[in-house]
């Protein structure tokens, strides 16, 4: 540590009396506490640079920057793969028992990564995200049913909707501290569901209050989102779940993403650095309800049924953030993940001990729930895109070495 | 209106249950700065501890508080050591672990479904029970026994539980980890302990909130749902960690629910709990008696 | 010319009044020191400045405009940047990404950001740990992260609330030439201090209150000799210091 950029010795004579206090003993500019700590999470630069340390500097950078281009090409590998794997997966798996187990994974994985722009990047907990399911299924299906509005349509209107009803919601809840904002949106929620089940014609429109909405399969085809088979359905909510996720990595890495995060974790020191957090908030809230509500309408469509107790009801509400919260918060892949870990888990065991153990599979949900927050607060992504690091830093190590090989071979040869 | 009267003075009795139930929410919440999801579930154990005890010794059921009170302060207390607290320390620097809320409600699951797997879905209530559909005539009104009984011993507590915060030195330790809880660790507290009495004490106050219910309400695995929402309501319309704000705040929800059928569908009142909770939080957020931190 | 200019600030909270019609202002270019006891209301008073509170009376100008109903982050937008007496980095996030949350307020582009960023981090000789959670930093490094992010938003004003207290002797001459450097760069300085020696070197002027108001103001030399300032302030502390 040589360069010293600012402060040449000739400014730093001072007018002050106490100048001769100041200097302080030769060589003490950096003192031991500029130690680095190899311990950071996400330091992987750190670890890549200090691996190779038989090579000068200017190799080292080198080696590091094709090395980071290699880990960058088996990333790209690794998407298309999943990718393929995801558009295959109706080829291979025919049941439609399946196909559904699947399709509800995804839609799960949908509404966290929606419900994560705010509860995520904005660093707050709504608890009553149901409540937009609600208006997107309500919304789609009344037009359907009563004015034959294509639900496509009626998916974009319940998605307007959700953003009004989300800003106003979000405009006097972003003022609260944590666990009521908690609360707040639980009591938003249950009270639309009471609204709603109390409610049989609001004006023209028929709501059917408790007894819930049918939609009767009469014209099937893309036009009026129903389909027979299962298979429609899983692409639509992939190609919707692939839309919403590229969206939450575009948002991570925009100023919007920053400012979110920041907002979230030190609301104060971000407002001093020209962030209008509750603006930034409101902008998340109105997103993630537009993109919750679409998922109303596409449940709507795919169960042929809605119902208040069972849309608009606090243990979806409550699912989805638990999904997110053993997924990991505030990350891209974390409701994925979390959505693939918790939902099998709730199938699985109400498949196989619903009859003879009831609530057995709820005991479960409830104990890896209460195991992953002990040992992983951060969620399961953290280890896992730790260890995806890890193998993809081999991988990347390996093909080198395999490429240096080969061109030390061609010098020799041409030599 | 002789009827009116009557569900008014039935409203305030239960309401004054409802905020019993509360109280144990409002001093963890106060404390441990945590919305305990699993509080409901809580006060179900207490009813099923309180059943069982009522029904194999024969005991009267308010007796039976003598074998409630301490199982649910163990109970608690070993809930927040062994689950709890070791997410309190993952999360240390964390002002308010909004992951702690997350905990609490995978324990309201596996509690809620344990019962279920061992007591199974059916109702149960006491049988012999010596204040069945008991009353007490006044004038034309008719008041229940039970209610008026579990009205006293709400508000016997209430003013026991204040007693024990205000004068003794735990409670004294108590209020002072509530308010700062790094200062309070400073001057010797071990706070963690704290939490795990404040806890214990709050799940013990939701087993006597049980013992009040059993003489009149049915016993099943699902029945603190009820409490849940509720409570959480009544401590925020209190205000944060006030214990007469609690209760009247119970007696507030239980009023509305017993004269608001008057005036409308009985479903309604349920929005209207909704609609008041959120206009206090909106106008008041500390809530109707809430002196930030009252004691 | 003035960059910035208090008049007749108050700010009371219930019954205290913490800031009691305060006067100062600042000439572009120059370095005033602010000092006060504990409690003295210098904290409150870089509050009302920056916008944090809406002062009870008086007012305050920024660049010849009047702050009323400014909002922290529109002063920032119009070039007044502070620090953080309690340190307040985003913890769990990347020193670059601290400053880069600063660099956006002049840039919406991720990329211009991040070189602004950088720049600022290649200034402060901050650049070698760009990759480090700012969670994990020590305390020096901290606030020196604090100072990162307010310049990243290219201020021409900076508030610096005791970015030196905590710090070791050598540290603190560190900062003390980190300042005088950005100074140098054209960025007006008002700070608050605690440690004597490193205000007393830094400042052209020192403005002294004592329960809310000011008691005196000069050369660091004239604040030194001024029998107010001993009596209130100085007399025990200057000593042992």
């Amino acid at each position: 540590m040589t360069g010293k950029p600012y402060g040449d010795s000739t400014n730093s004579t001072s007018s002050a009396p106490e100048d001769s206090s100041l200097k302080s003993p030769a060589g003490s500019k950096y003192p031991a506490s500029d130690v680095s700590r190899p311990d950071s999470p996400g330091g992987s630069t750190l670890q890549a640079s200090e691996k190779s340390h038989t090579h000068s500097p200017a190799e080292e950078e080198v080696d590091a920057l094709e090395k980071a281009a290699l880990k960058d090409s088996i990333g790209k590998v690794c998407m298309i793969f999943i990718a393929l794997l995801a558009f295959g997966l109706p080829l291979v798996i025919k049941s439609p028992t399946w196909l559904h187990i699947i399709i509800l994974i995804y839609f799960y994985a949908y509404l966290t990564s929606s419900w994560n722009m705010v509860g995520g990047f904005a660093g707050v907990l709504p608890l009553g995200h149901a409540i937009f399911i609600g208006i997107g299924a309500y919304s789609s299906t009344i037009l359907f049913l009563q004015y034959g509005v294509s639900p496509w349509l009626g998916m974009l209107v319940g998605g307007m909707l959700s953003v009004f009803v989300g800003i106003l919601i979000g405009l006097p809840t972003f003022k609260m501290r944590g666990a009521y904002f908690a609360l707040a949106t639980i009591a938003f929620a249950e009270g639309f569901r009471v609204m709603v089940e109390n409610i049989d014609y609001l004006g023209p429109l028929q709501i059917n209050g408790p007894r819930g909405l049918q939609i009767p399969p009469l014209d099937i085809g893309l036009v009026n989102f129903m389909f027979t088979r299962k298979e429609p359905y899983y692409y639509i909510i992939l190609i919707m779940l692939i839309a919403v996720l590229a969206l939450t990595w575009a948002i991570s890495r925009s100023k919007l993403g920053y400012y979110l995060n920041a907002g979230g974790e030190e609301p104060e020191a971000a407002m001093a650095l020209g962030i209008n957090v509750s603006r930034a908030k409101l902008v998340a809230m109105a997103m993630s309800s537009f993109l919750t509500a679409l998922a109303g309408t596409f449940y709507a469509q795919f169960s042929l049924f809605i119902h208040p107790r069972s849309i608009i009801s606090l243990d979806v509400s409550f699912e989805i953030a638990f999904i997110a919260l053993i997924g990991g918060r505030g990350s891209i892949a974390g409701p994925v993940l979390g959505a693939l870990l918790l939902r099998p888990v709730s199938d699985f065991s109400r498949i196989y001990f619903g009859d003879v153990l009831p609530g057995f599979h709820l005991i479960i949900y409830g104990v890896v729930l209460i195991l992953v927050m002990i040992y992983q607060p951060r969620g399961i992504q953290e280890p896992l895109t730790r260890f995806y690091h890890i193998m993809a830093d081999k991988q990347a190590d390996r093909m080198r070495a395999n490429r240096l090989e080969s061109g030390v071979m061609k010098k020799e040869g041409s030599q | 209106m002789i009827y009116f009267i009557e569900d008014a003075i039935n409203g305030i009795l239960m309401g004054s249950i409802y905020g019993l139930t509360a109280l144990g929410l409002t001093i963890i919440f106060g404390v441990l700065k945590v919305v305990n999801f699993a509080h409901g579930s809580l006060l179900m154990v207490g009813m099923y501890v309180a059943f069982w005890t009522v029904s194999l010794t024969g005991l009267h059921p308010y007796l039976s508080l003598i074998i409630v009170v301490p199982v649910m302060y163990g109970f608690g207390y070993c809930l927040q050591a062994v689950v709890i607290k070791p997410i309190f320390k993952a999360e240390k620097n964390v002002r308010e672990p909004l992951t702690v809320i997350i905990v609490t409600t995978g324990v309201w699951y596996i509690l809620d479904n344990m019962t279920l797997l061992i007591f199974g879905p059916q109702y149960r209530s006491i049988q012999d029970n010596p204040l069945k559909g008991k009353m007490i005539e006044i004038g034309e009104m008719m008041i229940s026994v039970p209610k008026l009984w579990g009205c006293i011993i709400a508000i016997v507590t209430a003013v026991g539980v204040y007693w024990f915060l205000q004068k003794t030195r735990t409670g004294r330790a108590i209020r002072a980890t509530s308010l700062d809880r790094d200062a309070a660790s400073l001057s010797g507290i071990n706070q963690y302990r704290i939490y795990n009495m404040t806890f214990g004490i709050g799940t013990a106050i939701a087993g006597i909130a049980g013992v009040t219910l059993i003489p009149f309400y049915n016993i099943f695995p699902t029945v603190g749902v009820l409490f849940d929402i509720k409570g959480f309501i009544i401590v925020v319309l209190g205000g944060l960690g006030s214990i007469h704000g609690a209760i009247i705040g119970g007696i507030i929800i239980g009023l509305i629910e017993s004269v608001g059928p008057q005036f409308m569908t009985s479903t309604w009142t349920e929005a209207i709990v909704y609609g008041l909770f959120l206009l206090v939080l909106f106008v008041k957020p500390s809530g109707l008696f809430g002196v930030k931190y009252d004691w | 010319m003035k960059i910035l200019e208090v008049n007749n600030l108050t700010m009371r909270f219930g019954g205290l009044t913490a800031v009691d019609s305060l006067n100062l202002s600042i000439e572009k270019g120059e370095i005033l020191g602010l000092i006060g006891p504990n409690g003295a209301g210098k904290s409150t008073a870089f509050n009302c400045i920056a916008g944090v509170y809406t002062p009870t009376e008086g007012e305050v100008r920024f660049d010849g405009q009047i702050t009323k109903r400014e909002k922290p982050w529109d002063l920032c937008k119009r070039g007044l940047a502070r620090t953080f007496q309690i340190v307040k980095p985003f913890a769990s996030k990347s020193v670059l990404y601290n400053v880069m949350v600063g660099a956006f307020a002049t840039t919406d582009k991720r990329a211009e950001a991040e070189e602004k960023a950088i720049n600022v981090l290649k200034t402060l000789n901050f650049e070698d740990k760009k990759d480090f959670r700012s969670g994990d930093l020590t305390i020096a490094d901290r606030k020196r992260l604090e100072i990162a992010r307010a310049l990243a938003t290219e201020p021409s004003l900076l508030l610096l609330d005791e970015v030196m207290a905590g710090l070791r002797p050598g540290e603190v001459d560190e900062m003390v030439e980190i300042i005088r450097f950005l100074r140098d760069q054209g960025v007006t300085i008002f700070v608050i201090e605690h440690i004597m020696r490193a205000i007393m070197a830094l400042s052209d002027r020192i403005v002294v209150i004592h329960f809310g108001k000011k008691i005196a103001q000069g050369t660091p030399r004239e604040v030194a000799a001024d029998e107010n300032v001993i009596k209130a302030y100085l007399g025990g502390e200057y000593g042992v210091s």
